[in-house]
């Protein structure tokens, strides 16, 4: 396929584009999905006896390109609100069970040696690394759920006036 | 919308569940094996197989995976799960009542 053949199949894909507000990623998965059918589609009808612009205009007509963002953009769009929901709930859950470890009754906090050989810590530092990577199936929620842990973390551990909370 | 565009339209998912029953399949795969089973009677709007690929997905019905095709591309196989044998399994039996009781009053017409 030529650099001009590749520009038509870019331009489906940015008019199914137009449709869509997803995350970064899922545009990208389902642009490379469509991408692939719509070479494959073409490659068949040049294999056929087609001429490639031909077979281009065929192939964007049964694509039905606006159709079909507008479809996707309904099938995903709900799921990525829940999943941004609850990417949201499990750094919140961190930090609280992060606060229970880290201040004793009185209210004073531990500091880093006691928290660090503490086994319920690093289950929760675990967990809000874990949980993001099988709930979600990406890296970057679990970067993002382990970094805020490690930032309230040291916050918990080095500003003692947090304990009035 | 014609008579047979609504018959379809209600039909795609046990058309895709039965198609994935006998193995993993990408979309274009689907769509041809779609259109040549049924001998083009069930040629669809292409571009409207992955709202419904995605969306039988996201209620369990079907997994994917992307596989290597080639050097520089990847595929997104489906394949069914076992909540999608079971729909699958329901949808069949539903379908063949639906038509026979389709056939009787067609049949038993003044």
């Amino acid at each position: 396929m030529n650099g001009n053949d590749a520009k038509a199949i870019d331009l489906i894909l940015a008019e199914i584009r137009t449709e869509l507000d997803l995350s970064c990623e899922t545009e990208t998965e389902l642009l490379e999905e469509i991408r692939g059918h719509l070479e494959d589609a073409v490659e068949t009808a040049v294999f056929q006896g087609q001429n490639v612009e031909t077979a281009l205009l065929d192939v964007a007509e049964r694509f039905g390109a606006r159709d079909v963002g507008r479809a996707l953009q309904e099938v995903h769009a709900p799921w990525e609100s829940a999943d941004a929901i609850v990417a949201c709930i499990i750094p919140v859950v961190a930090a609280l069970i992060l606060r229970w470890i880290v201040f004793a009754p009185d209210g004073s906090a531990i500091g880093w040696q006691e928290i660090l050989v503490r086994p319920a810590f690093w289950i929760v530092a675990f967990a809000a690394l874990l949980v993001p990577v099988f709930q979600f199936q990406r890296w970057q929620y679990a970067l993002l759920s382990w970094t805020f842990f490690w930032v309230i973390t040291v916050i918990f551990i080095a500003l003692p006036t947090i304990q009035s909370w | 919308m014609t008579l047979r565009d609504q018959m379809r339209k209600g039909s795609t998912e046990i058309l895709l569940l039965a198609l994935l029953a006998d193995e993993p399949m990408y979309g274009y795969q689907i769509s041809q094996e779609l259109a040549q089973r049924s001998e083009g009677y069930f040629d669809m709007k292409e571009g409207l197989l992955y709202p419904t690929l995605h969306r039988m997905q996201k209620d369990g019905l079907l997994t994917s995976e992307w596989r290597p095709a080639g050097e520089s591309r990847r595929r997104k196989y489906y394949a069914i799960t076992e909540i999608g044998r079971e729909q699958l399994q329901s949808q069949s039996g539903e379908w063949q009542v639906f038509m026979q009781k389709l056939q009787e009053i067609i049949t038993n017409q003044p």
